[in-house]
């Protein structure tokens, strides 16, 4: 193969992925999927916990506890949340969160069903191998 | 004065295959035995261990290899700065997750200040692995593949850090998609390393150059390329995101593995009869072998559940992991041991026991992952009937699929650490061969 087509397939492969990431970046945010100041903080400690080795959110993350994205459907309120982030469970460590602490993890977690997951009960597949909506 | 530097990044990375197998093995006890080590290091600390470890083993010995190969133009003193910045990394980062002093993301979990000495190495291994390739003429793929790798690894890695932008934090979907596009994208990077490996040792064990300068290689190796900018999106197709993500990602995943199969099909065909008889006693050749029919298993399974339909089902569930370990451990792992094998026996033919490992760990590694598989399975029933049962009592069904899955991943352990360790000692003691 040529050396000047390899240089050109090349580089435009690279300008490819800049350009991609620039389209990506330049996205507008969506109401939905903007966190407030709570939800952020929530979203730190999440990260700082590692809560993310045993739980998945839209099914990202590990698999030794449940997918924590439609909280509300698992846990009915944000007291019994609190009781099991303190005291944990058999595979679960308590953790020493403040109540505050617990609340901006807890709101995090109910943001992350706003933009709304995409699960087998709300979308059907089509034949062509893509998915739609019910 | 090359040959020591890749041997020290060798060493350094089969310690962490012996670390990555290890806290593997106790990690997956944690599946069957609740609470197991929960008080002295539990599963939040020991998947971080195991997966950062993996990660170091992989991209330290890519590296190594290739620095291994590239015999001139390179800055010693960069790559010696590059491996002490990659050590510093692993061990403040192991210690981190011990102390549990979390931060990050998924795979770094320690925080950006440790990820970021990850990134410095890279931009170091960079500058180096340029040199050489501005250096080298006439170029062949792998020069090609090293340099996109080294250089994607420097991008996505980069990539890795845009979460500390205030306006991408907040942003669930934007965070989201660019996490897994960064994510996504440095597999292929790695990939890129590794593969331009196995062509450096087709071309060696082989003795020829004929399939490393054809046509297909090259087509192969856009096409990777291709895949690593653009495949993707089929990680996101459950998250909420741009529907263009999803589409390109759907279109592109569907070219991968093909080329990648005809090219080692080339290159078998190519062997002289004598000479391939001569070679199956030799482990380079077992393990290549290992990692094509590795590439064959995981082809399918990639193929599938980069189709939107199925991976409904099948995202977050067992069946990505099996996918995740098929590949790194079945691909990336054999091509690198194929390689540390031939820099340390060269054509020494296999022995008995090496035999006996090499057999134990192919065995172990497909029970592993059709156990995985199994509970995938299991979980994406429990899915598709919208999730009707309490999550335990899914993984109490899931129970025997666990059990397969940490008993194996035991023999898994054994096997490839006897050969780890046995190729560790041996680079220790001994020079590389380089031919």
């Amino acid at each position: 193969m040529k050396a000047t087509h390899i240089h050109l397939i090349w580089g435009t492969l690279l300008i490819s992925w800049i350009v991609y990431l620039g389209v990506l970046l330049a996205e507008p945010v969506k109401s939905e999927s903007l966190l407030n100041q709570t939800e952020q903080q929530g979203k730190q400690l999440w990260q700082k916990h590692n809560c993310q080795s045993c739980h998945q959110l839209f099914g990202l993350g590990g698999y030794l506890g449940p997918d924590l994205t439609s909280i509300q459907n698992k846990i009915p309120n944000r007291d019994v949340f609190q009781i099991l982030v303190k005291t944990g469970n058999q595979t679960m460590p308590a953790y020493n969160l403040n109540p505050q602490e617990v609340d901006a993890l807890y709101q995090f977690l109910l943001a992350q069903n706003r933009p709304g997951p995409i699960t087998p009960l709300n979308h059907k597949a089509d034949l062509n191998g893509w998915i739609s909506k019910k | 004065m090359q040959k020591p530097l890749g041997k020290l990044y060798l060493i350094f990375g089969l310690f962490c295959l012996i670390s990555t197998l290890f806290f593997g093995v106790m990690a997956a006890h944690s599946y069957i035995i609740p609470g197991f080590w929960k008080d002295l290091l539990g599963f939040q600390q020991l998947r971080p261990i195991h997966a950062s470890s993996a990660l170091f083993w992989i991209l330290v010995s890519a590296n190594g290899l290739v620095i291994h190969f590239q015999t001139k133009s390179r800055n010693k003193w960069i790559d010696s700065f590059a491996l002490a910045l990659l050590a510093i990394a692993y061990v403040s980062m192991i210690i981190a997750y011990v102390k549990q002093d979390f931060g990050g993301r998924e795979y770094w979990e320690a925080g950006w200040p440790f990820s970021s000495l990850v990134l410095a190495a890279f931009v170091l291994l960079f500058i180096n692995g340029l040199r050489f390739f501005i250096g080298t003429k006439p170029r062949k793929v792998y020069h090609w593949m090293w340099l996109s790798g080294s250089s994607f690894l420097v991008l996505c890695m980069a990539e890795n850090f845009l979460w500390l932008i205030p306006g991408i934090h907040a942003d669930t979907v934007k965070d989201l998609t660019l996490q897994w596009k960064a994510n996504g994208a440095f597999v292929g990077a790695w990939n890129q390393l590794i593969y331009g490996v196995s062509f450096q040792l087709m071309e060696k064990i082989g003795g020829k150059d004929a399939v490393v300068e054809s046509k297909t290689a090259y087509g192969m190796f856009f096409l990777g390329l291709f895949n690593l900018i653009f495949n993707w999106g089929h990680h996101v197709y459950l998250v909420p995101t741009y529907a263009y993500v999803k589409f390109i990602g759907y279109t592109v995943s569907m070219t991968e593995w093909i080329f990648f199969i005809r090219i080692f099909t080339d290159w078998k065909k190519s062997l002289p009869a004598e000479l391939f008889k001569l070679r199956k006693q030799e482990g380079t050749y077992w393990f290549l072998v290992a990692s094509e029919t590795w590439i064959m298993l995981n082809m399918g399974l990639a193929i599938l559940m980069s189709i939107p339909a199925i991976n409904l089902y099948t995202h977050g569930t067992h069946i990505t992991v099996a996918h995740s370990m098929g590949a790194t451990i079945g691909i990336n792992s054999m091509i690198l041991l194929g390689g540390i094998w031939f820099m340390a026996f060269g054509n020494k033919p296999m022995s008995k026991w090496n035999r006996f490992w090499f057999w134990l760990s192919q065995s172990s590694l497909l029970v592993l992952w059709l156990s995985l598989l199994m509970a995938g399975i299991i979980k994406s029933i429990w899915n598709s009937e919208g999730q009707k049962h309490a999550f335990a009592f899914m993984m109490q069904q899931s129970g025997i699929a666990f059990k397969l899955f940490a008993w194996s991943g035991s023999l898994l352990m054994l096997a490839l650490g006897a050969i780890g360790i046995q190729l560790l000692l041996k680079l220790i003691k001994t020079e590389p061969k380089l031919n």
